[in-house]
């Protein structure tokens, strides 16, 4: 993946509302054929950057380049190129299935019998077609989800945005997006996601690029994060007595320390190699009733850089 | 974008915006209910009518006081007795076996009884009137054609020093009237429809779906010429009920003609360009404030729905005097021009460079309208939450600009 040509390139872009400066500054690239995660908070500038990116409104500052076809020259994408979950969703309720999707693939320059078989595949791989007459108010919310997920993909885009394409999703439904993520990242399509589900983003994001106040506080693949920015490996040990954190912070393989309960620690270390060493000097001291190591997941290393970016904040305030 | 895509993608748009709201079924049903009403007021006339078939049985006392005759034709029976009968008919008009009792005391007076009022009153007062005017002229010596002369009205003869001007009737105002009605009809129902669909897109969230796949100006001038037609086809609907109403009224005998004029070919396919570039008018303008309101229920610019009474007070105070220099003026300034100058079209001759002028000044007005629209449409259509002031709209569209 990091040897594809580059699909797209957002060069230093910047954004300001009256007061508010919604995006700062920010750079990144996404390869062909990758799927690229965007996470952040609320009000971290994630969708302004989408719509920047869809040219519903340009940077103040700053440059948005495509390259999806060959050719070595930016070109603006064009509507069959583009495919596009919007995080507020919404369709015609009062048409028919079948009528809203042909509509909606028609507009983006697909002739009519493509946009049709489009539609006959993707409602029955999501067992839909049977309901195809219907108006879209008489299904589910979760079945209205799937509808517009449709409406993003049948025309087979080359770069689709998923704006929060878990959400309202049941876990079930949620294992099948991510399957006909993948699937579509198979195909060949360039994606580019944003969510807050940190779980199921890591299950499939090839990079990642965290957000927080408008600026980027941290961007790559996710074991260079982990191991760059945080630490490598979550140990939980459950001993017979509470600890005393003090001696234990002394060791230099830890990243930080959190006390779960009386008796129960999870150590943030810096290096996988670090455990056994540890785990000697933790029984020395206490008896170990249990051990369970975890992979930093993206949730701390979010909720950590956050915090960080806060306080650094905070500080230089 | 090639042009051709666009204009091909244009008329998706449109087509959508068309058939979205479009019900043939239901243009249909109002024929068949401008058919049925006809049907039942007329024709329920001439079925009461036919119920009431009866004779009617008058009796006449001192016929010979003021001799009168009725219709041949008449339903009334006129039995002439003497004034000893008069108890045995009281009897019988108490028992409903006759219908009244006329009791002629000399020419100027006369006594009717009878149970309750009755339509054929009418009639009787009619023929006795003449008896006793024709006894009136024999005593006065005056002959009929005296009397006609008398009452005759002066012949006046019009002579125009410009050109011989068109008189419209009675028939030609209403139906001018009712143009102009039905015109307000459709400018109204392109401004609700403007309304539902824009503000109902903004809050079901269609609006950024729509937006990543096509520009704004396609988006607002497929929505401006799907709902002008939509208004064009409501149009034509409504009038054709109008005529089959008139049609049917007219079989039974109504005597409610449609004007020959409003039907001459040259001046429907004038009134249809006129009706077409109104409606596209207003429905450029009704976009372009549908796209700033976020919430139809509670926006201060539901206000802007009164905007078009304004040509429509102006059209139908034009039916007075449709040559005036005001209602000419009117006929040819865009916010009025479609609606006054139709009904010119109907009441008076409207000279061909007038009618090119105030469908030019439509058009190009309707053009510029129409950019500006698009500006705002694609500024306020991602706009949720809160309503973006006028201020804040303006600086966007300057920023736009930039």
């Amino acid at each position: 993946m990091i040897n594809n040509p580059i699909a797209l390139n957002v060069k230093s872009i910047k954004k300001q509302f009256a007061i508010v400066t919604a995006v700062k500054d920010l750079s990144f690239q996404i390869r062909r054929g990758e799927i690229f995660a965007l996470l952040g908070p609320n009000g971290a500038g994630k969708t302004t950057t989408v719509r920047m990116l869809l040219d519903f409104f340009k940077p103040d500052k700053g440059v948005i380049e495509y390259f999806l076809s060959d050719n070595q020259l930016p070109q603006k994408p064009s509507p069959s190129e583009i495919g596009y979950l919007p995080e507020e969703r919404g369709l015609y309720l009062e048409m028919p299935i079948i009528k809203t999707l042909t509509y909606l693939g028609v507009i983006r320059g697909i002739e009519k019998k493509d946009v049709l078989n489009g539609v006959e595949h993707w409602l029955k791989k999501l067992d839909l077609y049977e309901r195809r007459n219907e108006k879209l108010i008489n299904l589910s919310k979760g079945n209205q989800q799937k509808i517009q997920f449709i409406a993003a993909i049948l025309h087979k885009p080359l770069f689709l945005i998923l704006d929060e394409p878990f959400s309202g999703f049941d876990p079930i439904n949620q294992e099948i997006f991510l399957s006909l993520i993948k699937e579509l990242q198979m195909n060949g399509t360039t994606i580019l996601l944003s969510a807050h589900q940190m779980h199921l983003v890591e299950r499939v994001a090839d990079r990642v690029l965290l957000m927080n106040n408008g600026k980027m506080i941290a961007y790559g693949d996710l074991d260079s994060i982990r191991s760059e920015h945080y630490a490598e490996e979550k140990l939980i040990v459950t001993l017979n007595e509470k600890p005393d954190l003090e001696i234990l912070k002394q060791n230099p393989s830890i990243k930080k320390i959190e006390l779960l309960n009386e008796a129960q620690i999870e150590f943030y270390l810096k290096r996988k190699d670090a455990i056994s060493e540890l785990l000697n000097k933790i029984s020395l001291i206490h008896t170990i009733l249990s051990i369970k190591t975890e992979q930093i997941s993206l949730h701390d290393i979010f909720i950590e850089k956050v915090k960080n970016d806060k306080e650094r904040n905070h500080s230089n305030a | 974008m090639p042009e051709m895509n666009k204009l091909k993608l244009l008329y998706e748009v449109s087509s959508w915006e068309f058939k979205r709201w479009f019900k043939i079924k239901e243009h249909f049903i109002s024929l068949l209910i401008a058919a049925a009403l006809s049907f039942l007021i007329f024709g329920s006339k001439i079925v009461i009518e036919l119920f009431e078939d009866k004779n009617i049985d008058v009796i006449v006392i001192n016929s010979e006081r003021l001799p009168f005759a009725l219709d041949p034709k008449s339903k009334i029976n006129l039995t002439f007795k003497n004034e000893t009968d008069v108890y045995t008919q009281l009897t019988l008009l108490q028992k409903k076996e006759i219908d009244g009792i006329i009791f002629i005391n000399s020419v100027d007076s006369i006594d009717l009884k009878l149970y309750s009022d009755a339509p054929w009153v009418e009639e009787l007062r009619g023929a006795i009137n003449v008896a006793r005017q024709n006894i009136k002229l024999t005593e006065l010596n005056i002959s009929q054609y005296q009397l006609a002369e008398l009452f005759k009205e002066v012949k006046l003869n019009l002579n125009y020093t410009e050109r011989e001007e068109h008189k419209a009737g009675d028939a030609e105002v209403i139906a001018a009237g009712i143009l102009m009605g039905l015109m307000f009809m459709g400018i109204f129902l392109g401004l609700s429809y403007q309304f539902i669909v824009i503000t109902g897109e903004k809050q079901n969230r269609i609006t950024e779906v729509v937006i990543s796949a096509i520009p704004p100006q396609i988006w607002i001038d497929g929505k401006i010429i799907g709902i002008a037609l939509l208004s064009l086809v409501s149009l034509i609907s409504t009038s054709l009920s109008f005529v089959l109403f008139m049609f049917i009224s007219d079989l039974f005998g109504s005597g409610w003609t449609i004007p020959l004029k409003v039907m001459e070919p040259l001046l429907i396919i004038k009134l249809f360009f006129f009706a077409l570039g109104g409606f596209v008018f207003w429905n450029t303008f009704f976009s372009a404030i549908a796209a700033t309101i976020n919430d139809p229920n509670t926006s201060s610019r539901n206000s802007f729905l009164m905007i078009p009474t304004i040509p429509a007070v102006i059209g139908f105070l034009s039916l007075g005097d449709p040559n005036s220099i005001v209602v000419q003026i009117f006929s040819i300034f865009p916010i009025t021009s479609s609606a006054v100058i139709s009904a010119r079209m109907v009441l008076t001759h409207v000279p061909l460079w007038e009618i090119l002028l105030s469908f030019s000044l439509l058009i190009l007005s309707t053009w510029y309208l129409r950019k500006l629209a698009g500006k705002i449409f694609a500024t306020s259509i991602l706009m949720y939450g809160k309503e973006p002031t006028w201020k804040e709209i303006f600086r966007w569209l300057k920023e736009k600009q930039k």
